[in-house]
């Protein structure tokens, strides 16, 4: 018979069982069997003393040997009885039995009454007693041959028992175990099939009610949850294939663990190609450093967007992409892995570098003749004043170099802007005093306007570390924009305080101000604010973006704080040490 | 009637124990023959039942009798001094010729003479005495129990109808190791 392992250590447990019950059994049964024959054969000796002794007496009394002789011989009839004696009174040898005995077989003297089992043998003391007077002593040893023979016949019928009862016992078992196993074996069998077949939709037998019925219940409810998870991970899974973005998700050291359809069209590599590969196969050497710090990053559960980088396709080709990284955590909220949603941006950013070009161009080629035409415009308003012209033709003039001069700075912020983009820009970082740069940018943009009263708050003086021509326009183009955006005039006030070695600049007006909505676009390039009262505004929406990248340079930024009709304060800060 | 036997059998003992003394006596310890039936005197009252009867009263003694001349000295005394049959203590009387022989349980008669002997027999022959003596002629002459030398031992021989006349049971035992007729 070839029985499953839990078939047989179910009934190796059943017939251990057995086995110790039945050795237990056995044995205690022996034992008590042992001390019983042992006090069996102790009162038959006494028995069988006690009247030899009684018959003795007279013998004893009378000194007669012969009957003594007589009396002890009647212990023939018992074959266990393999020495007596009897002593007199004085405790000397009377008689011996058997006649021919070996004295020294004998005790020398009679000790204490009773009896004793010593090498094997009993040994008894039993008092001749007549009338209450003692005459003498009977000696008397018996083999224990008949508690051996005994003991051995019953170790013999308890072997059979044994061998009976385990045979009953393995046959027993053999019937009883299948009862158990059955289910079990029926189960095991159910996941063995759908391990090796991944068919998920076979369900196990419930055969009983007890445990292993309800173990069958939760395994096929097992059953039923992967199989929805399944539809679940493959209607996942089928999204992930089907994005037009590659995405890629990875484990923490940079290994490659998934690859979808997209990935494969973008980067040229099959899925069987990357997965298990490293990310770096596709990360351009100069920004290999880049990938150990988003990894860094993602360790810390950060999530990052719209990172634009460059990656490299099989051959060899530097894409634009954009990516999106989410940290993947495991059941426990630990971090395993990212996943990547890049996109293609490459077009986006040709697009880009083209406008940049068209835009730098445009400048350069207006700003030539521009010069030119302010150059003669002041020199024809100098001219003007001189000769005592009529003040029409003055203010004219005027009217016309300021305009122009507000061109030339509007000239200026696009070639500033395509030189931005290009990453071309050079800061010239200097200690300067600010005060002075203040009075110099607000005594320039007082001339672009009349109805604007432009305040600086004189405040201590100070140097700060930085390009002083860049933060002049920083300057310049706050005021312009507080100017733009105050149609009905009033105060424009620049100030500053300087704290723990950094001055914080501020540029408040009396304007429209800001929605909150419209604050968090503001700083994007070409954004302007879109609403009725600043429909007339002219401009191109490159002041704030411009700001906020030359003050990026300068590792600063911009923040606004502002309230609609209750007009807007900008703030920036500046370091005042290298 | 009972008077003048009494007083025969004492005048009898007395010629009997006269002739027989002898310096062992005097001593306190008898020969070896007498020491041991002076143990065999003494464990008859092991084997022998007395009727209740033969006591006057419960704490009434056991009584050792010597009629005729005594063997044993002090010896027997010495030996029965802390015994009891049945719960009476033992004590040893020695009876001189023509004494009344009365109130003994067992009687050692000690006298070789025919005349006497018998004279003394008779005297207890109804009572319940076990009688005991070394005389030849002692169970014919009436006695109970008679010691004889068989191979320089001491044997007995039993009387039992005498025994049965005196009323007295005698140990299946005792008869197994003694002559019974």
């Amino acid at each position: 018979m070839k029985h499953s392992s839990i078939q047989s250590k179910i009934m190796n447990a059943i017939l251990l069982a057995c086995s110790v019950v039945l050795l237990l059994s056995a044995g205690a049964y022996f034992v008590f069997e042992y001390v019983s024959y042992k006090k069996t054969v102790k009162n038959n000796v006494a028995t069988l003393a006690g009247i030899i002794a009684s018959n003795s007496s007279a013998a004893l009394a009378f000194d007669s040997r012969a009957d003594a002789r007589d009396i002890l011989g009647a212990l023939k009839s018992n074959p266990h009885i393999v020495a007596a004696c009897l002593f007199d009174e004085h405790n000397r040898l009377f008689v011996a039995y058997p006649a021919t005995i070996d004295s020294k077989l004998l005790p020398t003297s009679p000790q204490p009454d009773g009896y004793r089992f010593i090498n094997g043998t009993l040994e008894g003391y039993e008092p001749v007693m007549q009338q209450s007077g003692r005459l003498g002593t009977l000696y008397i040893q018996s083999d224990l041959k008949e508690i051996y023979t005994q003991l051995g016949r019953l170790i013999f019928i308890a072997g059979l028992l044994f061998a009976g009862s385990l045979t009953v016992a393995y046959f027993l078992s053999v019937f009883l175990q299948k009862r158990i196993t059955k289910p079990i074996l029926l189960l095991e069998n159910t996941a063995r099939t759908i391990s090796e077949q991944h068919d998920y939709s076979v369900r196990a037998v419930k055969t009983n009610a007890d445990e292993l019925g309800s173990l069958t219940d939760a395994f096929n409810q097992m059953l039923t949850e992967i199989e929805l998870q399944n539809q679940t991970i493959s209607q996942l899974a089928a999204i992930v294939e089907s994005s037009n973005d590659p995405i890629i998700s990875m484990a923490l050291d940079g290994t490659i663990t998934s690859w979808n359809d997209s990935a494969e069209r973008t980067f040229g590599y099959a899925a069987g190609e990357m997965i298990g590969q490293s990310i770096l196969t596709i990360v351009p050497p100069d920004r290999i450093e880049e990938e150990a710090e988003i990894l860094a990053r993602l360790e810390q559960g950060e999530r990052i967007e719209q990172f634009e980088t460059q990656r490299l396709t099989r051959n060899k080709k530097l894409l634009d992409i954009s990516l999106t990284i989410s940290p993947l955590k495991d059941a426990g909220g630990k971090i395993i892995g990212s996943s990547k949603i890049a996109r293609d941006i490459s077009e986006k950013k040709q697009a880009e570098r083209r406008k940049n070009d068209f835009i730098g161009m445009v400048s350069h080629e207006l700003k030539t003749p521009l010069t030119s035409i302010r150059s003669y415009v002041q020199v024809l308003l100098a001219e003007a004043k001189r000769r005592g012209s009529d003040a029409f033709i003055v203010n004219a003039l005027t009217r016309t170099d300021v305009q122009t001069k507000k061109m030339s700075h509007m000239i200026q912020d696009f070639l500033n802007l395509a030189r931005l983009e290009e990453g071309k820009i050079q800061l010239m970082l200097q200690e300067f005093q600010l005060q002075p740069l203040i009075e110099e940018i607000a005594g320039d943009a007082q001339f672009l306007t009349t109805n604007h009263k432009i305040i600086t708050d004189n405040c201590a003086d100070v140097n700060v570390w930085g390009d002083r021509e860049k933060i002049g326009q920083v300057l310049m183009n706050l005021l312009t924009n507080a100017i733009k955006y105050s149609p009905k005039g009033g105060d424009i006030r620049i100030s500053y305080t300087s704290e723990n070695e950094k001055v914080r600049i501020r540029v408040s007006d009396q304007g429209l101000g800001i929605s909150p909505a419209e604050q968090k676009k503001l700083f994007q390039r070409f954004y302007r604010v879109e609403n009725e009262q600043v429909q007339m505004v002219s401009g191109f929406g490159i002041g704030l973006y411009l700001v906020s990248e030359i003050l990026r340079y300068h590792n600063s930024q911009i923040e606004v704080e502002s309230k609609e009709g209750d007009g807007s304060s900008f703030y920036f800060s500046l370091e005042t040490q290298r | 009637m009972r008077g003048k036997t009494t007083y025969r059998l004492l005048m009898a003992c007395f010629l009997l124990t006269a002739g027989n003394f002898t310096p062992a006596i005097a001593q306190g310890k008898p020969p070896l023959e007498y020491q041991v039936k002076a143990a065999f005197l003494f464990n008859f009252t092991r084997f022998v039942h007395w009727p209740a009867s033969s006591f006057a009263s419960a704490d009434a003694p056991f009584v050792i009798g010597i009629a005729g001349n005594d063997p044993f000295g002090t010896y027997l005394d010495d030996m029965v001094a802390d015994e009891k049959v049945d719960g009476h203590r033992i004590i040893v009387r020695r009876y001189a010729d023509g004494q009344e022989l009365s109130g003994c349980h067992l009687l050692f008669i000690n006298n070789n003479d025919p005349a006497k002997l018998s004279a003394c027999l008779s005297l207890v022959v109804h009572q319940n005495v076990l009688t005991v003596g070394d005389n030849d002629n002692f169970i014919k002459a009436g006695g109970i129990l008679r010691f004889y030398k068989d191979e320089n031992r001491i044997k007995m021989e039993i009387r039992l109808a005498a025994a049965k006349v005196a009323q007295l049971e005698i140990s299946a035992k005792l008869l197994q190791v003694a002559k019974v007729n």
